[in-house]
């Protein structure tokens, strides 16, 4: 299929598939220049941005408007960066990589409007680049999760790094990078995609793990994830070759009808299915392949941890999802309970263990581990409310989580080491705004009614109990009681106890607060007012297939 | 069927990787067996893509020498700067994340 044009014809690539990630993926390019270029920083990002105007006016010119705006507006901001923030490059470099993520976001919604629901309402999907790329609901929501964590984290993470002087000139690119892997890993609609772009945000992700290159405990979190993610992905490769060798397809779609046929030896189909299983079952941190998960969380970055709970999550299950639905349909009486047990199990495991934990960093890995187990109970329902509710779960779970690793930083740019319990004494008393702020997204993460966690776990238990599985929704009623007990521990710790004189007030700068302030917004607006979203959500439960 | 073999082969390799990730501790070691899976696996495309009779296995192949390239760079980086903060590359010694 990809040796059938021996030239490549420009006008019959479908662009508009993938423009947001083309966005994202030229600006790590142009960043990675600039960070290279020294005294000639100016005439780099002159010379990278005319194309780009270039480029936008032609766009605009053939009628595309807002592709059009945005690559000129980019192309325009690449030298009045350099400008603007003369002899402070990491401030360039930032508000270069945020408003890259922001025309991302807007590129996604205009690809909403122009090619996955261009008569408006529910998405009509269609296959791009010769069945490589799904213009469908998965892709469209997870690009909305992972732009919207990659957004918020940069300016949450900027005075961080600068604080644990780890704020290298790399760190930007990576994290675009690691951002297109995820976005075209929520688009990938044959296996050479799938694992290419797990692979480019793995990486990337392996190397924002050993930012602090003095930090023992970044080194010690970057190798295990390094081996541990490395081992999944090859495990996960050779499910995906058994299962080529099962049916002779690469494409999902594919694989899905080939596996029916009565030809196809079914025990090769189903340790291609296990596998698969296994390896997604690692890069979603579901128990039990969740070993490397508490560690990496607790001893990278603070802000590459809130990324990684927040996007990573979200992309895996876009994997996850579109492999079971599309894949492997004619296996669905063998998934489905492997995979709710799975889910029963990270649920109450991730709980259980959360309880005991100390560190705040390794308490927030082990709830990961749990709602990661809510997140599967719409992937068994293999419904379309079920799509459309791990989706919206995961949007929830992401600003949520974003927010409460916005606080943990505050904390810990004091603290220069760990966030224990004992950190947080008295916060409330001492730093109102900031303790109000990591209640409210720790009551998200409990699901507490009036907060974007409570619907989305209302609509993640809906979707189980009409699919019928009673018993894992009652699971996971369990699960988060004994959840809510260790979340509001930590509100009862900031605002009942006294506070620790000698102990510094959190370190709040201005893009800390706005990034937090917004993951906080709209923890409450999707609690109060999700109609909106929670429509897109089930508008988007539509799948290539 | 004498394609079998191949498949046997490549099962068999992947094994040896994969046992070998689990009980060897240096880092390098660790990381030859993760180079050793990733060329069984390419084994099974390639001998899969001969049975199918398409090119689409041979292609992934390429992209699979490709995606483990970048990993030696990536691994190979991390290992020596672990290397250079604790003088030794055994997975096990100083455990700092645990409890």
């Amino acid at each position: 299929m990809f040796l059938a044009q021996s030239s490549v014809d420009f006008a019959s690539i479908a662009w508009s598939s993938f423009a947001p990630e083309l966005v994202v993926v030229c600006a790590a390019m142009v960043l990675l220049l600039l960070a290279v270029a020294g005294r000639f920083r100016l005439a780099v990002a002159a010379g990278c941005g005319l194309p780009a105007v270039g480029a936008g006016v032609w766009l605009v010119a053939s009628g595309r408007v807002l592709p059009g705006a945005i690559a000129i507006a980019l192309g325009a901001a690449a030298p009045a960066l350099v400008v603007a923030f003369p002899g402070r490059p990491s401030l360039t470099q930032s508000w270069g990589s945020g408003l890259t993520l922001f025309a991302a976001l807007l590129l996604t919604f205009w690809q909403y409007a122009e090619v996955l629901a261009p008569h408006g309402g529910l998405i009509v999907p269609t296959e791009a680049l010769q069945g490589a790329l799904a213009n469908d609901g998965i892709g469209f929501f997870t690009r909305i999760t992972v732009y919207l964590s990659a957004l918020l984290v940069v300016p949450i993470g900027y005075g961080y790094l600068r604080d644990r002087q780890i704020g290298r000139a790399e760190v930007e690119p990576l994290l675009l990078l690691s951002v297109a892997g995820m976005a075209f890993l929520g688009t990938a609609n044959d296996l050479i995609t799938l694992f290419i772009s797990l692979e480019v945000l793995s990486m990337a992700l392996y190397v924002l793990t050993g930012l602090a290159r003095r930090d023992r405990r970044s080194q010690e979190a970057s190798l295990k994830y390094f081996v541990t993610g490395s081992v999944a992905s090859a495990i996960l490769l050779y499910g995906m070759a058994l299962l080529y060798t099962a049916t002779g397809s690469l494409d999902l779609a594919g694989i899905g009808s080939g596996l029916g046929l009565v030809t196809s030896p079914p025990v090769v189909g189903v340790l291609g299915l296990a596998l698969v299983t296994v390896g997604i079952g690692f890069k979603v941190a579901l128990a039990p392949f969740h070993l490397w998960a508490p560690d990496v969380y607790q001893g990278a970055p603070t802000n590459v941890t809130a990324f990684m709970a927040a996007a990573v999550k979200a992309a895996g299950f876009a994997a996850l999802l579109r492999l079971y639905l599309v894949a492997f349909p004619n296996y669905a009486s063998l998934w489905i309970p492997v995979l709710s047990v799975l889910a029963a199990v990270s649920m109450l495991y991730g709980a259980w263990v959360a309880i005991v934990q100390h560190d705040i960093k390794r308490m927030l890995a082990y709830s990961s581990i749990t709602h990661a187990g809510y997140a599967t109970i719409g992937v068994v329902s293999n419904s379309d409310a079920g799509l459309s509710s791990t989706l919206w779960y995961l949007l929830t779970y992401a600003v949520a989580t974003l927010g409460a690793f916005g606080c943990v930083i505050a904390i810990e740019r004091v603290r220069r080491g760990e966030v224990t319990l004992v950190d947080l004494r008295g916060l409330g008393r001492t730093s109102p705004m900031l303790a109000g702020i990591l209640t409210l997204c720790l009551l998200s993460l409990a699901g507490v009614p009036a907060t974007a966690g409570f619907i989305g776990k209302l609509t993640v238990f809906q979707a189980g109990v009409a699919a019928g599985h009673t018993w894992l929704v009652v699971i996971g009623v369990v699960s988060s009681v004994i959840a809510a007990f260790f979340y509001l521990r930590i509100a009862g710790t900031m605002f009942l106890e006294e506070a620790d004189e000698s102990r510094g007030l959190p370190l709040v700068t201005t893009g800390l607060s706005a990034g937090v302030s917004v993951a906080a917004t709209l923890v409450l607006f999707l609690g109060i007012q999700p109609q909106l979203l929670l429509q897109l959500a089930e508008n988007a439960a539509a799948v290539v297939r | 069927m004498e394609i079998g073999y191949y498949f046997a082969l490549s099962a068999l390799l992947f094994c040896v990787g994969l046992v070998g990730v689990m009980l060897r501790r240096n880092a390098i070691v660790l990381f030859m067996c993760i180079e050793l899976m990733l060329n069984a696996i390419n084994l099974t495309f390639a001998a899969a893509a001969r049975m199918w009779g398409g090119p689409d296995g041979q292609v992934f192949v390429f992209f699979v020498i490709v995606v483990a390239a970048a990993e030696v760079v990536v691994g190979l980086a991390l290992i020596v700067n672990l290397f250079f903060r604790r003088g030794t590359v055994d997975v096990d010694v100083p455990q700092l994340l645990r409890y």
